[in-house]
């Protein structure tokens, strides 16, 4: 396929623009104006004026129109996982809210955008609108919200004929990604995160987003050994998490397999191989309402709490930096410090487990995708002091 | 434990209302059943999580129907509300009169106290309880109605392994898979007849004319769910082998008997989430049972919410084409819903409910 851009392929466009963009935004040896900037926003809750607020961000972002306007924008959501936390919505603590999804849709659609999908993995091989009105959402608002809204299901070939093989520049584990059609045939990438912490890897938002553009059909504990098994049923432990066994034959393996097979190192690369595969053009993360102590109300100890903060920016490593200073956490914490000193409370552990993970902005920085230096990102709006919401806390307490 | 019959007759007041009381009360036999709720499980008195990923619920649900004999005799059940609340009460009832069954209505002490005094808070909660108490006999109907579903779950009372076996019922239900209760000595020509699939643990291993059935069954295209008794059971690894047997499949699990929350959980992955005939969206402390009456012309979903805040938001959809659709509660007057036909399925979204709903669909 054809983008129009000096006769490169979409595929060929992508393989490069991880470190393109990533470099643009990295600015080495280039003042700090060249890091986007991040934009921080106080909600008092989902009923605040979400559109106008949201309009206001993206203005301060860097703007939505030369972004969006006639273009196709897909949107990867955050709906992981099932459960809820007692009394909320899964809207309220582990996934992204549909009003926020429905007044982003409607503001892309506003800003000309000629299609906006909404993508996301599923389980049990129910639709993604099935999913979503399992969440209590009102899929036909937020179908309404733009002239075209779609929905895709991405754990599987979806409505696609083949997947897209979208390849990492410079991999840590994986040299490629066999992904749905929805992640290559789009002008515009938009990622929806959450912003909560994460049991295994400390924390969950844009980056760690990404490990759900992996579709279980090739890379789920149930994949085809040597095709995709497009009826999967399970998650991504033995591939992706421990590296116990290698994705379907049809997929590229691993760089090294004989790599650590720890999660806590896997995991974090994976993400940022995948988010280098997939560049993200705008990172939207979601902190009006989230949960504290994990990523949803399968890790004991989790909560619902109100930190009333929506983070976005154009490069998903820095906004991943700013949202991880509002949470209170150091955004260059090393492996095993601050939030990457894992304590496992739902999760299996492993023998000899260091019960430490990587820092994915770091990652992602040395791998050229963006800057995770607080002292280069222009923070718009709410400056972090006045935005923190201590995580850990708010956990303890 | 719930579900072992016991000879009535406590010391205990029991409030029964003469509409709805047998004629041979006090001799019929009544079962013991839970005070229907979303179980607190963690020291903070909150409902957590448990390995469905979903609120733990008491329901006598599964319990009516599993006493629901071949004489279609009226089930009665016991229990207490302690210091219920209306909702609680009400909840009581139609836990048990959704199914078919009765609840001998039996008010805690303190209730009875203040219903003696006069105290209005008391006589509105009453009046909710004849609410509901009549809002079944004017539906009783409705007990007439035969469960509708894709899965048969052979029970057998008189099993090595009854508390099993109900444990099948219990947490099959509370996967929302609707289901028909065959009592074994009823596994005959017909028993198995417009199912998709047949969990037959209870009938491991089979006799000559069950095995006779049950593979005639699976080779004309449905799915056995069974024990190792069955044969040619898994020596390790999976906890069950899938053997294909004509146009279907035959599924024999390692373990005798299966553990029922492995089998409640792999039923739904072996029958798909798209063929269970009913889809209930965003009620995770919902239970519902499916019932059909006038030759399937009525399609009768009765929906309980065991948690104290409303049901909100849910939708449910049915296979079929559905002209209309109806939602019926004590709590409120009756209501058209709009339907949405797509793929051979209707959809419908419910107005917010506190404690019951019944939605009827109309060919």
């Amino acid at each position: 396929m054809k983008d129009g851009c000096n006769g490169l392929t979409r595929r060929q466009w992508l393989a490069g623009a991880g470190v393109a963009l990533g470099a643009a935004s990295l600015g080495r040896g280039q003042g700090p104006a060249s890091v986007p900037p991040v934009s921080i926003g106080k909600y008092a809750s989902y009923d605040d004026d979400l559109v106008g607020r949201l309009a206001k961000q993206f203005d301060q972002a860097g703007g939505l129109g030369g972004l969006v306007r006639g273009k196709t924008v897909t949107v990867k959501l955050n709906l992981t996982g099932g459960g809820r936390f007692p009394g909320c919505t899964p809207g309220q603590t582990h996934w992204v809210h549909p009003k926020l999804v429905g007044a982003c849709c409607y503001l892309f659609g506003k800003a000309g955008a000629k299609r906006v999908r909404l993508v996301e993995g599923t389980y049990e091989g129910e639709s993604l609108q099935d999913k979503m009105l399992d969440g209590g959402w009102d899929v036909k608002a937020i179908q309404s919200a733009a002239p075209l809204v779609e929905f895709e299901e991405t754990n599987t070939l979806g409505s696609g004929k083949r997947y897209s093989r979208l390849r990492v520049a410079k991999p840590y584990i994986f040299p490629a990604f066999d992904l749905n059609h929805t992640y290559e045939d789009t002008d515009v990438f938009v990622n929806l995160s959450k912003l909560k912490q994460h049991e295994e890897c400390g924390i969950t938002l844009s980056i760690k987003n990404m490990f759900g553009v992996a579709p279980n059909s090739i890379y789920g504990d149930d994949a085809g050994v040597d095709e995709p098994n497009e009826n999967p049923r399970k998650g991504r432990e033995h591939v992706l998490h421990l590296g116990r066994r290698q994705p379907s034959k049809s997929a590229p393996g691993e760089v090294n397999p004989a790599s650590s097979r720890y999660e806590g190192h896997r995991v974090p690369r994976i993400c940022v191989d995948l988010s280098a595969a997939r560049p993200t053009d705008l990172a939207i993360v979601d902190g009006i309402e989230t949960c504290v102590g994990g990523e949803g109300p399968w890790v004991k100890g989790s909560k619902h709490v109100q930190p009333g903060v929506v983070i976005l920016g154009k490069n998903a490593v820095s906004t991943d930096t700013v949202a991880t200073a509002v949470m209170g956490f150091d955004p260059r914490a090393k492996r095993g410090e601050g939030p990457f000193q894992v304590d496992y409370k739902s999760h299996p552990q492993m023998p000899g487990d260091p019960k430490q993970a990587d820092n994915p902005m770091l990652l992602a920085e040395a791998a050229g995708l963006g800057s995770a230096d607080l002292s280069r990102i222009e923070v718009a709006g709410v400056s972090i002091k006045d935005a923190l919401f201590d995580f850990e806390k708010h956990r303890k307490g | 434990m719930a579900g072992r019959r016991r000879k009535s007759g406590r010391a205990c007041a029991i409030v029964v209302l003469l509409c709805c009381a047998p004629a041979a009360w006090p001799e019929e036999e009544i079962a013991e059943g839970v005070a229907p709720r979303v179980r607190p499980l963690s020291a903070s008195d909150t409902a957590t999580a448990t390995p469905t990923s979903e609120p733990w619920i008491d329901s006598n649900l599964w319990l009516v129907r599993s006493l629901t004999g071949h004489s279609r005799a009226p089930v009665w059940l016991h229990f207490r509300v302690d210091g219920g609340s209306g909702d609680d009460y009400a909840r009581a009832i139609a836990d048990t009169a959704a199914a078919g069954g009765r609840w001998a209505v039996e008010l805690d002490d303190g209730f009875q106290a203040d219903l003696r005094s006069g105290q209005s808070e008391a006589l509105a909660k009453w009046g909710r309880i004849v609410n509901y108490l009549r809002f079944f006999e004017d539906h009783r109907g409705w007990r007439e109605f035969v469960p509708s579903g894709p899965l048969g779950i052979v029970y057998d009372p008189a099993g090595k392994y009854v508390d099993i076996s109900n444990e099948y019922l219990n947490l099959i239900a509370r996967r929302r898979i609707p289901y028909r209760v065959i009592h074994r000595a009823d596994l005959g020509a017909g028993a198995l007849g417009g199912l998709k699939a047949v969990l037959a643990i209870d009938a491991s291993p089979p006799r000559t004319g069950e095995r006779a059935l049950m593979e005639s069954f699976a080779e004309a295209g449905g799915l056995v769910v069974t024990g190792p008794g069955w044969g040619k059971a898994p020596a390790g690894g999976e906890g069950y082998e899938v053997e294909n047997s004509g146009k279907g499949r035959v599924a024999i699990y390692r373990e005798d008997p299966p553990d029922p929350e492995t089998v409640s959980r792999d039923m739904l992955t072996l029958i798909g989430r798209a063929n269970t005939g009913i889809r209930l969206f965003n009620g995770p402390s919902v239970l519902c049972h499916v019932t059909t009456g006038e030759a399937g012309a009525r399609l009768l979903v009765q929906l309980i919410n065991y948690a104290t805040l409303p049901a909100e938001a849910v939708s449910l959809r049915v296979d079929g084409e559905y002209k209309a659709a109806r939602v019926l509660s004590p709590d409120a007057p009756p209501a058209e819903l709009a339907v949405e036909l797509a793929g051979g399925r209707t959809q419908v979204s419910l107005p917010a409910f506190s404690v019951y709903a019944a939605v009827v669909f109309e060919k």
